[in-house]
């Protein structure tokens, strides 16, 4: 049966609706009946706007009842809620106070996230920007994968490909010195760049032309903290800079500094055509090249673009020019290498936490995230399992009051909402503490993190809907059980004091408290194994002396004075030892090596270091075999190596008979001379692999200097004063090998120090609500212990009697926590070569931290009760 | 047995008058007619409300029609109660104005 088209659905719907009459009194049937028969008698438009007129009648009177009612209501549930609050304000501290713990760490993780998602989202064309990535299979088998592509590249992407709209290559160029007038500082991050980089992304200018900033070949622009340096509050527009004392730049923008977010992280951008690295042929397929930038049309496809541009690349890596080798064999390997090579597009917004170059997948900003997260949702669950046991428990006191309101006609579904409602007030409560918390430890958490995270960044419309949502659900899920259970039973039932809480309902609260105290054991686990890994590695012998060690960065030029420096050095009584090593802890580039003797096809990669003369008596290497370099042999200069352990091992030698054997890498050939002990040349977790040294005072990046001990400062300034004589016109740089050193470890620390955080907030908040809980559990027991002890129990054992349920969950707890955290962190380990091994007592002192922490709580309560005298727990019926 | 309200026995007394034809739409115009005022709709369903609780009346389901949107209508009938309840002002209104002459409230012409 239809209606006849025009009538009033809606106002018809209204009118059943709000009436509430529907069904029951025929009221629609009667309305739509009332309706034809008007339509009929005056036409259909003078019955629609009657039937509007009804509703316009009907509703405020309605909607007034509806608040009146729920408004009384409201209020009176309210008024219920806090006076219970009040009412017992050490379980509603407890409770309040444990969550808002898990919600701080929660919010903590989440500002993180935030900060590491948002990385190159500001610009405005971020989505159709990408990365080109090259991945290479090298001479072992594995492959490798890296971001800088031949510099023609991307010009010849533009040319050829349309759906490149823009491209821009930026090359770090590593330490510039700047010069203006008297002011001279070493540049760490000038970015070579082509026109395209001021188009494709947003960083802001603040002086100079956008369009044609980059056009000339001298142009040079300076974020705004690197033009104060030089120029103080001037503007430093058309003023000219002097770079490595040789060419003059001019001054053609200033560019804000670029946001924390930005993986772009530059001082100074000059451009790409005029000034590159030292040694860099721009026009080559075959240089190694700059990290390259793409714009691709919008929507068009990454992979069919990336496999488009792998065959421009290989196509033109192919073609025969000048820069091949002579050599067949190396041209055969980089020709196999450029076959195997695949382009892939990175998208901007993704580099940051999935982007990796070199062998292993590993994104540390990832990891990171990962781990955080992973601690923070734990420390949260135990907070919500908290929240949620309590409230149950504590509804079980409720149960007189649910029958009372059963009496006097409360319906189902007011009860339920009234509890699930009070649920979710306190739940508010413990929100808007943590959200205090937040802004009041936001600092110290930046100390920890490493970060300067600000409030500013997740105040917003989805973190304030998201937050509700949240605190809406952990309300919803602690309320759901005691709304739904009690509002379920039979009032008389309750009235008469009947059992309140079932078997079910002790086993619900005795598994939330299991998890509890499993998830903290695992988190206690974890502390351990990450700060005794850390340990260990910080006591690694690391195969040299680290102590007294400074190295001194040979830069712009100063490379070609070395041997003065080192000469003037050495006439200090304060310096001990004098050397050249290849960039920071001595990682320099692995090449295939070939040997005498050498068998079968067998590819190896060997390391591969230029030092100097008094390398092993610097650094203090031990020698397994054979000599050091030594200037009486003419032939050490350039024709000789040095060799770590590893590499007789490769060869299928020892030590003693690898000393004498013809060596070949990187062009380099000669025989080896002498074969140190290993010692960590790379991060000390890694493994240590084979490594060849050799001298080649031209390629010396820094020089390493040993000072006599107990006199650092005043050697120092002897350094200092050596570096002036030689190099007047270069500032001086050093740094301590051994804070290197220590800052290696920094990630693991900081990942240990928010572990031992976190674990500590884990324990407590599980402590605080097994207290709770055994506070409930006591009261309600009053009158059993009361008959015990008028019986002549002794107080030792009802504390027992209290104390033994909980202690035997705790150490079940403990008992399943343990396979999960030796799996867990056996992954973790993983990643180091060298480990410490988990050891069966970090188990034990996780297991004995809960269990104190557990008798603390529960004993506290257990003795309490035990204490209170007899005849008033028994008289208070 | 408590006195019935004046709008209560009004539609009461319609109940009756439709016989079995007492619903919604004919108990408001009855109820109309008897108070010469234009009645609105949803007012009556309160007072029906009240009388089927207290027992003065039953409901009964008809048919559906087309004319109502396919919708049943729901008919009302009075009870035993119902009736010694009408009885019952009719008694007390006679007592009430017995020997009060029509013409006793009328304004002087």
């Amino acid at each position: 049966m239809k209606r006849s088209a025009g009538s009033p659905r809606l106002s018809l719907w209204l009118l059943e609706r709000f009436s509430g009459w529907g069904d029951d009194y025929g009221a629609g049937g009667d309305f739509e009946e009332y309706y034809r028969a008007l339509a009929a008698e005056r036409g259909a438009r003078h019955a629609r706007r009657a039937c509007r007129r009804q509703v316009a009648a009907a509703l405020p009177g309605h909607l007034k009842n509806v608040v009146i009612w729920s408004d009384a209501m409201l209020k009176h549930y309210f008024r219920v809620a806090v006076r219970n609050l009040w009412k017992h304000k050490g379980y509603s501290f407890i409770n309040i106070g444990g969550l808002a713990i898990g919600l701080t760490c929660a919010l903590f993780i989440l500002l993180w996230v935030r900060d590491e998602t948002s990385y190159d989202r500001f610009h405005a064309d971020a989505s159709s920007l990408y990365r080109m990535e090259l991945d290479l299979p090298t001479p072992n088998g594995t492959r490798i994968h890296v971001d800088s592509m031949p510099y023609p590249l991307g010009p010849a992407l533009e040319a050829e490909m349309p759906e490149v709209l823009d491209f821009s290559r930026a090359e770090n160029l590593p330490n510039r010195l700047f010069r203006h007038g008297d002011k001279a500082f070493y540049e760490t991050r000038v970015y070579a760049v082509d026109p395209g980089f001021l188009r494709i992304f947003s960083f802001p200018l603040v002086r100079g032309d956008r369009a044609t900033a980059l056009a000339r070949p001298d142009s040079l622009l300076l974020t705004e903290s690197a033009a104060a340096k030089y120029f103080g509050t001037a503007d430093p527009l058309g003023s000219t800079l002097t770079i490595d004392n040789a060419r003059d730049l001019v001054v053609t923008g200033v560019l804000k500094d670029p946001p924390p977010n930005s993986s772009l992280r530059f001082g100074a951008l000059v451009p790409m055509e005029s000034v590159v690295a030292p040694n860099r042929r721009i026009d080559s397929w075959q240089e190694p090249g700059a990290s390259t930038f793409v714009r691709l049309r919008p929507r068009s496809d990454a992979a069919t673009a990336a496999a488009k541009i792998t065959g421009l690349a290989k196509r033109r890596m192919l073609e025969p020019s000048s820069d091949w080798p002579s050599d067949p064999k190396l041209r055969r390997d980089i020709a196999a290498m450029i076959q195997g090579a695949s382009v892939s597009l990175m998208p901007l917004t993704r580099i940051r936490l999935y982007g990796f170059t070199g062998t292993d997948q590993r994104n540390a900003a990832r990891e990171a995230v990962v781990q955080f997260s992973g601690i923070a949702l734990i420390v949260l669950l135990i907070a919500c399992l908290n929240f949620m046991n309590l409230a149950t428990a504590r509804s079980v006191r409720r149960a007189r009051e649910i029958g009372l309101r059963k009496t006097v006609g409360a319906r189902r579904k007011s009860l339920v909402a009234q509890h699930l409602g009070e649920a979710v007030l306190t739940a508010g409560l413990a929100g808007l503490l943590a959200f205090g918390l937040l802004v009041l430890f936001l600092p110290s958490f930046n100390v920890l993190s490493g970060k300067a995270l600000a409030l500013g960044a997740i105040l917003d419309v989805p973190f304030a809907a998201g937050g509700a949502a949240v605190i809406l659900l952990i309300g919803l899920l602690a309320g759901i059980y005691p709304a739904l259970v009690l509002s379920s039973s039979r009032p008389a039932g309750i009235l008469k004091g009947g059992p309140a809480g079932g078997p079910a309902r002790t086993l619900l609260r005795k598994t939330l408290v299991v998890v509890q105290f499993g998830l903290s054991a695992v988190l206690l686990v974890a502390m351990g194994v990450v700060a005794r890994q850390i340990d260990y590695l910080r006591h690694t012998s690391l195969g040299y002396g680290k102590d007294q060690l400074i190295y001194v960065p040979m830069r712009g030029g100063t490379a070609s004075a070395y041997e003065a420096f080192k000469a003037d050095l050495l006439r200090q009584p304060r310096v001990l030892g004098v050397t050249a090593t290849p960039p920071t802890r001595f990682t320099g580039f692995s090449f295939a090596a070939e040997w005498e003797g050498q068998t079968g096809r067998t590819k190896a990669l060997v390391g591969f270091a230029a030092v100097d003369f008094d390398f092993v008596e610097t650094l203090q290497i031990g020698l397994a075999a054979g000599r050091s370099f030594s200037r009486d042999f003419a032939l050490d200069e350039g024709r000789a190596f040095l060799v770590n352990e590893e590499v007789p091992k490769l060869m299928g030698l020892d030590a003693a008979s690898a000393v004498g054997k013809r060596f070949k890498v990187a062009g380099v050939e000669g025989p080896i001379v002498g074969v140190m002990r290993n010692f960590h040349y790379q991060q000390v977790g890694d493994a240590i692999g084979p490594l060849a040294a050799f001298i080649d005072r031209k390629r010396v990046q820094f020089a390493v200097v040993r000072l006599r001990a107990g006199e650092i400062p005043a050697a120092l300034e002897d350094v200092r004063a050596s570096w002036r004589r030689v190099h007047p016109f270069h500032p001086f740089e050093h740094r301590f090998l051994d804070e290197d050193f220590a800052a290696m470890f920094r990630a693991d620390e900081r990942t240990g120090a928010l572990l031992k955080v976190f674990a500590g907030l884990a324990v407590a908040v599980a402590g605080l609500g097994l207290f709770g809980l055994a506070a409930f559990t006591a009261e309600r027991r009053t009158k059993e212990i009361g008959v015990r002890k008028v019986l002549g129990a002794s107080s030792a054992g009802i504390v027992r009697l209290l104390s033994l349920e909980f202690v035997k969950w705790v150490l079940a707890a403990n008992v399943l926590a343990w396979p999960v955290a030796y799996l867990v962190m056996s992954g973790w380990l993983r990643r180091f070569a060298y480990r410490a091994p988990i050891a069966w007592w970090l188990f034990a002192a996780a297991g004995a931290g809960g269990l104190v922490v557990a008798l603390l709580s529960v004993g506290f309560q257990a003795l309490r009760a035990s204490q209170a005298d007899p005849v008033r727990s028994l008289r208070y019926e | 047995m408590r006195l019935l309200t004046r709008m209560e026995e009004i539609v009461l007394v319609s109940i009756w008058r439709l016989g079995g034809n007492a619903y919604g739409i004919t108990i408001r115009e009855e109820v109309a007619k008897a108070t010469g005022e234009e009645f609105p709709l949803g007012a009556v369903y309160p007072f029906l409300s009240r009388l089927q609780k207290g027992g003065y009346v039953i409901t009964s389901t008809s048919q559906a029609t087309a004319e109502r949107g396919g919708r049943h209508k729901i008919l009302y009938r009075l009870t035993d109660t119902g009736k010694s309840a009408l009885a019952e002002v009719q008694e007390v209104n006679r007592r009430a104005w017995d020997g009060i002459p029509a013409r006793a409230f009328r304004k002087p012409a």
